[in-house]
């Protein structure tokens, strides 16, 4: 989506606006514009995290029919969940005669369950595998079943100038409200960009490292040094 | 992100660019540490979310009658599931149950059942199978997850699936192989990398700095690069 207004926004939640005060800009326009798919995600992420769906709602795809083929008479493609896909939600599948609703299973879960009498959508890397515990190879599971996958997609990705060549579905596409943008997201961004501006670990090396140069001077010199800063205390302005 | 993102994202966190700043090499490591990290977080807490994309299942591998052992396409991580079968003359499949073992008792299995030093002639075995794996270098010099199976239940010409957690592939910048962790794990890998590299970076011990401060001496430069001696 177009995220060039957030940037703005961005720019005056941190105070990098050129003024008369403090010429030209710290942050750069990319640097904003990572941070603030960076902070998108990160949202995403947490939401999924801990249960907050409502916030995913914008993100809810239903897949086309998955399952066998029977013209070819071979499993269709199983590899299906690439990259828009990024959460399930739910599954259906079917076979000539019923509909089941079957529970879900991701990963290192599934196996387990293959070789029950248990209605199951199995998901292992980016396949998938609808079962209904008749055992034998995962790769024959889908023989003469079909069926629907409810999921989380990705959202838009943030663009802060129109892209060369243009993206016309994701520049215009908002994942989430405006309120999600402006209020949560953006001051997401804010917070990992202004890292950047702020005292850090390594600025007090470097502050502590400008010292340890000083302490090389010879000693000599610097009670020297105190000793003219003495002779020059009556002469210093008050 | 692309791999070139990873890494401006690293730089922002760090505040890099003002003062030392990480080469990319040394980059390149910790940002694929960090994924490492990550993912054997993601196996300890059943975050099955993160580790998908990882999974592998290799199907039907045969294997002989009693011990057998064959290698995985990819190093292991983590194992997850493995199933041991046979298929009988009508199409049936009939399943072994096997047991994991840790590699040196699985060695010792092996005795008890080549040499059988416990059992009286003609006792029944226990109807048992075993299985372990061990990572271990091949002929080529490159490591491999070497499966091992010991297999005493009687049952002949048997096939193995095993489903496992594979490594990521090594980070690079050059090669345009970014991370495998899903999308929204990549600033949280970006996250700790940079806390790794500051950490290295605020903790290091100033080179050379004990014997002047501890002998309240000072080294004369004069004499440090040797070649006035």
């Amino acid at each position: 989506m177009d995220g060039s207004d957030l940037v703005l926004q961005i720019r005056r939640a941190l105070r990098d606006v050129t003024s008369a005060r403090s010429q030209g800009q710290f942050y750069d326009d990319d640097e904003i514009i990572l941070a603030l798919n960076n902070a998108q995600m990160l949202f995403v992420n947490y939401c999924l995290e801990r249960n907050l769906y409502v916030y995913l709602e914008g993100l809810i795809r239903v897949s086309d029919r998955i399952g066998w083929n029977a013209q070819l008479n071979v499993p269709a493609n199983l590899n299906i969940l690439t990259d828009p896909y990024l959460h399930i939600i739910s599954a259906v599948f079917q076979d000539s005669e019923h509909s089941y609703l079957s529970r879900v299973y991701l990963g290192g879960e599934a196996l387990q369950y293959l070789y029950t009498e248990h209605y199951g959508t199995y998901i292992i890397n980016n396949a998938i595998y609808f079962s209904r515990g008749w055992g034998g190879a995962p790769s024959n599971y889908n023989q003469q079943l079909s069926g629907r996958i409810i999921y989380y997609t990705y959202p838009a990705r943030i663009y802060g100038a129109l892209p060369s060549p243009p993206v016309p579905i994701d520049y215009v596409t908002k994942s989430f409200s405006d309120a999600i943008y402006e209020n949560v997201i953006l001051y997401i961004a804010a917070s990992i960009l202004s890292l950047k501006d702020s005292l850090s670990q390594r600025d007090v090396k470097l502050l502590s490292e400008g010292k340890t140069f000083e302490s090389t001077i010879p000693t000599q010199l610097i009670y020297l040094y105190s000793k003219i800063d003495s002779f020059l205390e009556p002469y210093k302005p008050q | 992100m692309t791999p070139l993102e990873i890494v401006s994202t690293v730089r922002t966190l760090l505040d890099s660019g003002h003062e030392w700043y990480a080469p990319l090499d040394f980059m390149e490591q910790q940002i694929d540490n960090a994924q490492r990290v990550l993912i054997a977080k993601a196996h300890a807490k059943g975050d099955e979310r993160c580790l998908r994309p990882l999974y592998v299942f290799e199907e039907d591998r045969i294997i002989d009658n009693t011990t057998a052992e064959f290698q995985l396409n990819t190093l292991m991580f983590f194992p997850r599931n493995l199933i041991v079968k046979t298929v009988d003359n009508n199409g049936n499949n009939k399943f072994v149950t096997l047991s994991y073992l840790e590699p040196a008792k699985f060695e010792n299995y092996n005795m008890i059942f080549t040499n059988q030093p416990y059992l009286l002639p003609g006792a029944n075995y226990p109807k048992y199978g075993y299985w372990s794996y061990v990572n271990r270098t091949d002929a080529n010099n490159i490591l491999r997850t070497i499966i091992q199976i010991k297999n005493n239940t009687g049952m002949q010409n048997l096939l193995a699936s095993i489903l496992y957690i594979r490594y990521p592939v090594a980070f690079s910048v050059a090669n345009n192989i970014g991370l495998e962790v899903p999308l929204e794990y990549h600033f949280e890998v970006a996250c700790f990398a940079a806390e790794r590299i500051n950490t290295m970076d605020v903790t290091e011990q100033q080179r050379g700095l004990y014997v002047p401060i501890e002998s309240g001496q000072r080294i004369p430069l004069q004499n440090a690069g040797g070649s006035n001696d």
